[in-house]
């Protein structure tokens, strides 16, 4: 099953393309452009490079968030309306999801962190494929209390660990720093699990589908604090 | 040139989020529109995030519907158009992002629309013998622009507001008046008693030789007026003062674009935007356009709100007038008639 992975949940994203025999071809950017000008551009360099048509295209897997709430529109967007155009399957990965597979056989309880701003972090601990919570969104000093908990060795990941190095190193003792540019989430690990899950027959409805945003609107929170 | 003249178009610029096809620029085949004026009323306003999540939400199902209702497979268009601004850019990105993911993966050719430009658009889909070249105003609380349109699908700006927009000025007043908002049809409403020849003022740039506009000197005029009447604590009477306040706009409105009309020699004036709904703007430019035989057209209020139809069309014409817009336009938020 030829599969496109789509992410464009933080400023790093991009696209990448596997086939049965494993990645075909993969395109991720970290840098300041919008997804809305570099994702369909690298998709159709991507496609050129590796020879291959848009109408062989057999499955799409999309980062559903957290992340950028326009980020994620954009990546989504484009997932719905190329599953619709092409009447092909569509399934929603999370990030926290997808950048644990990354470290699925780290032997370690593996934390993906996005930042959330305002010193708060979305997170979730991961050991092999499995989740050991529900996702948080949370101030960072409660995620790290949490790690500091733990007995095994906690290896961090997501653009949080890039940003929060410095307080997580210092207080998790047995925290476990992958290389900068190891720590950020590639968009074949997106089209890895939703291959998986596709052929699982685990899709997701194209006309349906809405991010995982795990945060309502600034104007819905400050209206819920009132009422 | 064209396959079947099809196109679709979608528009997601502020709470509607709606898709349509339309045939050959002026045959309406479907016109979905999904309003989320109720999810926004309790906050008082538009909010922009909620908005871009609810258009996330429906525009796969609008845009499906749209294809339905108008029996038309993606296969069958000739093009595929998105507003890509000006617009709250949240709202802006998924329609851009549906139409330009839709007709990459379908190997359609991919065009963005300017909203105001599209709004015009609503005259051609209504009114069936519109030709060009034209002369258009297109008017409202954020531009006032007269176009010269040599051929549908496009136009120079020939003219355009120096200051504030008629619409801005209109609102503004009404606002000190103490008037609710938007300005405009409260103060056309009051106008309508009212003695237009009450209060002289002033009509901003009508003799210099330009077809652009200036409503800033008519604000600080009314104003002044308004502060006189308080100061000798006299009452201002309210019909008069809207009567004379939106003489002189629609004066010098109708007067410059009728200029235009005879200069450019054409034989019909568009009017679009929210302004174009005054019915004093309305009926006195088509009654001094007719005594030298030039011809007005309206949208009918049920195109003057925002429409994807109306995009379509738009949209239409610029593609078979040969543009094409690539995979990597971006939403502009601030876009104006003129910039690409
Ligand atoms: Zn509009």
């Amino acid at each position: 099953m030829l599969t496109l992975g789509i992410d464009t949940s933080t400023m790093t994203g991009g696209a990448a393309l596997l086939s049965e025999h494993g990645l075909i071809g993969e395109s991720v950017l970290n840098i300041r452009s919008t997804h809305s000008e570099r994702l369909l551009p690298a998709i159709h360099r991507l496609l050129d490079d590796a020879e291959v048509t848009m109408g062989t295209i057999q499955g799409i897997a999309v980062a559903t968030g957290p992340g950028s709430f326009t980020g994620l529109r954009i990546g989504m967007t484009t997932a719905k309306s190329m599953a619709y155009a092409l009447e092909t399957a569509v399934v929603g990965v999370t990030v926290l999801e997808a950048l644990a597979r990354q470290f699925v056989t780290s032997r370690c309880i593996v934390v993906p962190m996005i930042d959330a701003r305002r010193s708060e972090v979305y997170a979730q601990p991961f050991y092999g494929s499995e989740a050991l919570h529900n996702p948080w969104n949370t101030a960072l000093d409660e995620v790290l209390e949490w790690c500091s908990r733990q007995s095994e060795p906690v290896l961090f990941c997501g653009d949080g660990a890039v940003l929060h190095q410095d307080t997580i190193t210092q207080t998790v003792q047995q925290a476990v720093m992958p290389p900068r540019e190891q720590r950020l989430l590639r968009s074949s690990s997106v089209a890895g699990l939703g291959r998986e899950r596709l052929l699982a027959g685990l899709t997701s409805d194209a006309m349906a589908l809405v991010p995982f945003y795990m945060r309502k609107s600034e104007a819905e929170m400050k209206w819920d604090a009132k009422n | 040139m064209t396959k079947n003249g099809l196109v679709l178009g979608i528009e997601t610029s502020c709470d509607e989020t709606a898709a349509a096809v339309v045939q050959n620029g002026r045959t309406i085949r479907s016109n979905v529109i999904a309003s989320q004026v109720d999810i926004h009323q309790r906050f008082g306003g538009v909010v922009p995030e909620i908005a871009s999540r609810k258009h996330i939400e429906w525009i796969m199902p609008v845009i499906d519907e749209a294809l339905v209702k108008a029996e038309v497979d993606l296969g069958d268009l000739d093009a595929v158009a998105a507003t890509y601004g000006p617009g709250l850019v949240g709202g802006l990105l998924v329609g851009l992002a549906a139409a330009k993911s839709l007709a990459f993966a379908r190997g359609l050719p991919f065009v963005g629309v300017n909203h105001i430009e599209g709004h015009i658009y609503a005259n051609i889909l209504a009114h069936a013998g519109i030709q060009a070249p034209l002369v258009c105003l297109t008017v409202s609380g954020g531009h006032t622009d007269l176009l010269y349109m040599p051929e549908l699908g496009t136009y120079d700006i020939i003219g355009r507001t120096r200051d504030d927009a008629a619409g801005e000025a209109f609102d503004k007043i009404g606002r000190v008046l103490g008037l609710p908002y938007p300005g405009g049809p409260q103060i056309s409403h009051w106008a309508e008693q009212g003695n237009r020849e009450r209060f002289l003022l002033p009509r901003g740039l009508l003799d210099a030789d330009t077809y652009d506009f200036s409503f800033s000197g008519l604000k600080t005029a009314a104003l002044n007026t308004m502060n006189q009447a308080k100061q000798r604590d006299e009452e201002l009477p309210l019909a008069d003062f809207a009567a004379s306040f939106q003489w002189a706009v629609v004066d010098v409105l109708t007067q410059k674009v009728l200029k235009a009309a005879l200069v450019y020699d054409v034989e019909q004036i568009l009017l679009s935007g929210g302004v174009a709904a005054n019915t004093s703007l309305r009926s006195h430019l088509t009654e001094t356009a007719a005594k030298h035989g030039v011809q007005v057209f309206y949208p009918p209020f049920d195109l003057c709100t925002d429409n994807a139809a109306m995009i379509a069309s738009a949209g239409y014409y610029r593609y078979v007038n040969g543009q094409r817009d690539p995979l990597n336009l971006n939403a502009v938020p601030g876009l104006r008639l003129g910039q690409r």
